[in-house]
């Protein structure tokens, strides 16, 4: 896992949703628009830091698959 | 690992539930990638294995994110509101009629179909990363899930769930109780 780089995907993932999450926000006051956006930019920071998000390879799903149905 | 099968199709087959995956489905709709599953078992390439396992990654973790930032995006759209009262406000006046010359079914009828129609966009365990909690949540009987949805997905009130049901609001409200207790207790 050495060429993967978290902090490159948070970024671009962000960034490609920057207009769905304008678009479901924009019937707020333009000051909450911010602050909900800042909230959703760190609680997606969050996540993957605190490993409620985290990375496998393919085969690790393959076996994390199987083993949820046994 | 990839050193059990001799041939792809073969590891296609004996993992249908994998492959039903969304996720799965998604990655592999990518040709390349399949081709590279494909050297890396037929060839033991452990370079494509290895190139495999990194696209994967990106994948997994992208769609993890997309996911996310849906749910998280969802919570703040007032779509859901927006939807329930333009349905009551189109049908307060005309509740009464029928639906049709004749019809002896009253328009106030065709709300349990209406509510069918309710797109819930997924369900209730896609909120959630946390895999105690979703699994707390499937091992609820079917009528307690789709009651948790309708509440906290559809914002549906306890009477107009038990509408939907055709069920009593005291039964759902002892159903939702239940479910709640039910995955307290699991997350404890």
């Amino acid at each position: 896992m050495e060429n993967f780089d978290e902090n490159v995907i948070i970024h671009e993932t962000l960034k490609m949703m920057k207009p769905k999450i304008k678009k479901s926000i924009n019937h707020t006051s333009y000051q909450e628009q911010e602050d909900v956006e800042q909230e959703i930019n760190l609680k997606v920071v969050e996540a993957v830091k605190s490993e409620k998000i985290k990375p496998i390879d393919f085969w690790e799903f393959v076996e994390k698959n199987k083993s949820e149905r046994t | 690992m990839y050193e059990a099968y001799y041939y792809v199709d073969e590891f296609v087959n004996q993992n249908p539930e994998l492959f039903e995956q969304p996720i799965i489905k998604s990655f592999f709709q990518d040709q390349d990638h399949f081709l590279l599953l494909k050297k890396a078992i037929e060839h033991n390439d452990e370079n494509a294995n290895q190139e495999l396992n990194q696209q994967f990654i990106k994948f997994y973790m992208t769609y993890r994110l997309v996911s996310y930032i849906s749910v998280l995006s969802r919570r703040y759209t007032n779509d859901y509101d927006q939807k329930l009262k333009k349905h009551q406000d189109r049908h307060v006046l005309i509740l009464d009629k029928p639906v049709s010359k004749g019809d002896d079914a009253a328009i106030i009828d065709l709300f349990h179909a209406e509510y069918d129609d309710y797109d819930l966009h997924g369900t209730i365990t896609d909120i959630f990363s946390d895999e105690r909690l979703i699994n707390a949540i499937n091992e609820l009987s079917n009528k307690k899930k789709r009651i948790l949805e309708l509440t906290f997905m559809g914002q549906l009130s306890i009477k107009e769930i038990a509408e939907y049901f055709n069920d009593s609001s005291q039964n759902i409200s002892k159903h939702k109780r239940d479910a709640v207790n039910k995955i307290k207790s699991k997350l404890s």
